[in-house]
């Protein structure tokens, strides 16, 4: 599983998409399900599945799919 | 692994300061978010707004705290811990996240704020909430961070209509 696999299976868990779904509409608060909450559900998501704590600044930056592969390539350690 | 120690968060948890007055009289005076917050003001001109903050920054054996992004446009919100019973060491968490704030995961981070904060700095065993039924976001935010439903309390909160709301009581124990 690539990295962007990985982080689009949190995304998928989350918001319940498709696997055809374009990444590219992930954007915060322009994609309806991505509010506060789901940030909220999105940031377990993925301190789960990469086993990891997200710091402030990275929890703060994360605001589209591009931006979360970016950050999560920071936590993978496969 | 990241932990880079100049990579300081952008989000700081302060004793409120003068900058903070002007964003937290705009929550106190925001009727929509005080009914959601079960607070009914009865004035909230600029004297009685230093006097809630006064009030709450001196809660006894509670806290409360501006959330802030950036010190010089002031506070986007703030946590506070109330109703503390230092024997059995419980008391109410609540946090308030103004619209205008935009950045994702401010509400996230404020939330495991309080915990901490319950937990660590005031050595609390339990902290509790209180949230209306029909605030499901705020429901759901607490229950993702740990928090149990306790039960229902029915036509615990009359609104500024005098409209009355069941109330959802939360609990999290450390």
């Amino acid at each position: 599983m690539t990295l962007e696999d990985k982080v689009f299976a949190a995304f998928q868990e989350t918001f319940d998409l498709a696997e055809d779904f374009d990444r590219t509409l992930l954007v915060y608060r322009d994609y309806p399900e991505w509010d506060s909450i789901g940030h909220m559900t999105l940031v377990a998501a993925l301190e789960t599945n990469f086993d990891a704590m997200l710091e402030a600044n990275d929890i703060l930056a994360m605001s589209s799919f591009t931006k979360a592969v970016e950050i999560m390539s920071r936590y993978d350690e496969n | 692994m990241p932990s880079d120690p100049s990579r300081a968060s952008p989000i700081v948890f302060r004793t409120p300061t003068a900058h903070d007055f002007a964003p937290l009289a705009e929550i106190r005076r925001d009727r929509r978010m005080q009914s959601l917050l079960m607070a009914i003001p009865q004035r909230t001109d600029d004297e009685s707004v230093r006097e809630w903050i006064d009030r709450r920054v001196h809660e006894p054996h509670g806290l409360f705290r501006a959330i802030a992004t950036d010190d010089a446009q002031g506070a986007v919100g703030f946590i506070q811990i109330s109703q503390v019973h230092v024997r059995n060491r419980h008391g109410f968490g609540a946090l308030a996240v103004s619209e205008r704030c935009t950045l994702p995961g401010v509400a996230l981070l404020a939330m495991r704020e309080l915990l901490r904060l319950a937990r660590v700095e005031l050595g609390l065993a339990k902290l509790m909430a209180e949230i209306r039924a029909d605030n499901a976001m705020a429901i759901r935010m607490n229950t993702l961070l740990g928090y149990t439903i306790v039960g229902t309390l029915e036509k615990h909160f009359a609104d500024h209509d005098d409209v009355r709301h069941d109330v959802v009581l939360l609990e999290k124990t450390f």
